[in-house]
């Protein structure tokens, strides 16, 4: 005789976490490919001006670690994008609800996050040490890191990585539901980058948001403001997601 | 006990009922055939049961609970179909230990016996699997995860019919170890009846008939002779089929709701009683035409 | 044995008229016990609860007893009665409806008798 088994939601969301994890193992593969060509992009500078005279030109060359944390940041948003997609894929063939998958989802988007931007830092370090061995500098500002000031870069690029997977798999779920809406959201993005160009009522709403999360000087402010901004986009997708039919 | 429970169930898909005002119940621990037409509704109603869909109007309870988005219903069920999505990366063996911890019940030994049995190798990948052979593997993971309930929705798709006879025997001496509530879902009911305790069939979403399989062979007799004999002795309201047969003679399909003493006179009369295969009957009954296909040519 | 999935008669009869087979062969005797019903159930690829109902049916007409703890047991005297009950029953309706094809047929009823003689001492020959 088979008798009814009680399960509960916390052994559930552990279970489909390690299902995830199984399943996109190739995803850290794609990270690593990434973070290479980065790297590699990087070492040819990210701006360069010339000056000089009839006899004289300078060359000035500017090298940063921007392009490892804008590609890992992409990357981000893909994953998350694409954790969507398979969730909505993969998940309903085995036990799960709508509520422990999202949560599956999530701890597995907080997981490759914090891989991304420990990684996305030490792709940095990586670039400074390359330079240092490569290339003749004119100036090496900035060449030598300190220890703390690497593992608050870290900090902010994992949570940056975080909003980045959030707002992915906030769009692969709005995406799942509606396939109108794939097409919606970039336009309404895209346009209203244009807009911003213009000195609109729009475009200042769209400069605030901007300047909201990427000037904020406090750490503990751009923290709360990350986590809360990440547990709403979260909360919306599980109340949104809940009365979803799935496997039609 | 009951194991599912429906209560005037409907769900409209753009304004086509897939299912409408459907009421049964499903006893623990039997096998029940779903059998109807392409369209029937069958799948449907087995996502109804799975949770995946949400019912229309009406109600559907499985373990006593609304199985929708319920995880409690979602442990303790298994959906298996020809749909089934598997992540690509993994192969057979590593796909059947993540399957596997799913399920406080899993089978790892049986289902590693029944894939080498099945000449399925380990190290494969299910993409690169022919049709049959994923139909195959998804039914070793409908056995292995032996679920109190087990739905299978059309899984031989593809098998051959020796791969497909295997199937059977693995599903009952399992089930015999395990008695579990299953739901299968096939077309070749012929294939299937010795192993079933019940059989529900739909006609255009709705519930046409759910009775025991033992019920379903007696439904129905086949009648082969004189036209006037055989009118005789049946009511317009049995007939399930006919088929003329020379210039006055005519094969009957009708209700069996004659006594023996009728049967015996007609036998002496000359009119041969036959069974009627279930596999038939069932398409005489989800029919729309007594004729058959043959209505729509003598017409013209 | 295969079951004759073509016969009017529900499998569990199939079943249970085996059974009888066996025990009118003497293939299990009078307090032997008989099959489980999960072993008709593998022998013969059905629904555990359809060997079951066979079972019971032999039950019914005491054919069989039941012992509790140990399952079902062929009665004393069950070969016999069955014997009688076929008899009453099966052959009578075969002869029905022999008579009624030599009826089709216009085969006199002496022609049939001296038929069924033929067919009979050939059986005996072939024993």
């Amino acid at each position: 005789m088979m008798s009814f088994h009680e399960t509960n939601l916390l052994s559930v969301t552990k279970k489909q976490f390690i299902y995830k994890l199984q399943a996109n193992l190739g995803i850290l593969i794609s990270l690593m490919i990434i973070q290479l060509l980065a790297l590699l992009l990087s070492t040819a500078g990210v701006s360069s001006m010339s000056v000089g005279t009839n006899l004289t030109i300078i060359n000035l060359k500017i090298i940063s670690g921007d392009i490892i944390i804008v590609f890992t940041l992409i990357w981000a948003f893909i994953v998350g994008y694409n954790t969507a997609g398979n969730a909505y894929r993969l998940d309903y063939h085995f036990v799960t609800n709508r509520l422990s998958s999202n949560l599956a989802s999530g701890c597995f988007l907080l997981l490759t996050s914090l891989l991304a931007g420990i990684t996305a830092t030490f792709c940095g370090v990586l670039l400074r040490v390359l330079l240092y061995f490569w290339r003749d500098l004119l100036t090496t500002k900035g060449l030598s890191m300190a220890p703390a000031l690497l593992m608050k870069g870290s900090y902010v690029t994992v949570l940056y990585a975080c909003l980045l997977s959030a707002l992915g798999y906030f769009y692969g779920m709005l995406a799942q539901r509606n396939k109108a809406l794939t097409v919606l959201i970039p336009v309404l993005f895209f346009g209203s980058l244009f807009a911003a160009a213009k000195d609109t009522r729009a475009a200042q709403l769209f400069r605030q948001v901007l300047v909201f999360y990427f000037s904020e000087s406090s750490l503990a402010l751009f923290t709360l403001k990350i986590v809360l901004t990440v547990a709403l986009l979260f909360i919306t997708i599980i109340l949104f997601t809940n009365r979803m039919e799935v496997r039609k | 006990m009951h194991c599912i429970e429906s209560k005037n169930l409907s769900k409209t898909f753009d304004k086509i009922k897939a299912v409408h005002d459907l009421s049964f119940t499903i006893e623990e621990n039997k096998i029940t055939g779903l059998v109807g037409r392409n369209g029937a509704g069958k799948t449907t109603l087995l996502k109804l049961i799975a949770g995946y869909l949400l019912p229309t109007t009406g109600e559907i309870n499985v373990f006593g609970r609304n199985p929708f988005n319920n995880l409690q219903v979602a442990a303790n069920l298994i959906f298996i179909d020809d749909q089934l999505a598997l992540p690509e990366n993994l192969s057979l063996e590593e796909t059947l230990a993540a399957v596997g911890q799913f399920y406080p019940n899993w089978q790892a030994e049986l289902a590693r016996a029944l894939l080498d049995y099945f000449s399925l190798q380990p190290r494969q990948y299910y993409a690169n699997l022919s049709k049959g052979m994923k139909s195959s593997f998804n039914m070793i993971i409908g056995i292995a995860a032996r679920c109190p309930l087990t739905i299978f929705d059309e899984p031989t798709v593809g098998m051959d019919a020796a791969v497909r006879k295997d199937f059977y025997r693995a599903l009952l001496k399992d089930f015999m170890q395990y008695p579990r509530t299953i739901i299968f879902s096939s077309h070749l009911l012929s294939e299937i009846e010795e192993l079933l305790d019940d059989l529900l069939l739909i006609k255009a979403g709705e519930k046409y008939l759910h009775l025991p399989l033992d019920e379903l062979r007696n439904y129905a007799v086949g009648l082969t002779g004189r036209e006037s004999i055989i009118r005789k002795m049946t009511g317009q309201e049995q007939v399930l089929f006919q088929q003329k047969l020379g210039r006055d003679s005519i094969y009957l399909v009708a209700r069996n709701t004659f006594d023996q003493q009728t049967l015996q006179q007609a036998r002496l009369q000359g009119v041969e009683i036959s069974p009627v295969a279930t596999d038939d009957l069932c398409i005489y009954l989800t029919a729309q035409h007594k004729g058959g296909i043959d209505d729509v040519f003598s017409r013209n | 044995m295969i079951l004759n999935p073509d016969s009017l008669k529900p499998i569990y009869i199939q079943i249970a008229e085996w059974l009888e087979l066996e025990i009118l062969q003497d293939a299990i005797k009078s307090d032997e016990k008989i099959y489980s019903q999960y072993q008709l159930a593998e022998m013969f690829n059905v629904n555990p609860a359809t060997a079951a109902k066979g079972l019971s049916l032999l039950a019914e007409e005491n054919f069989l007893y039941k012992k509790r703890g140990l399952g079902m047991f062929v009665a004393p005297q069950a070969k016999e009665r069955i014997r009688q009950k076929r008899i009453n029953e099966n052959l009578q309706q075969l002869v029905f409806e022999v008579v009624a094809e030599a009826k089709r047929l216009q085969v006199p009823p002496e022609e049939l008798v001296n038929m069924i003689q033929r067919a009979t001492q050939q059986a005996v020959k072939e024993e």
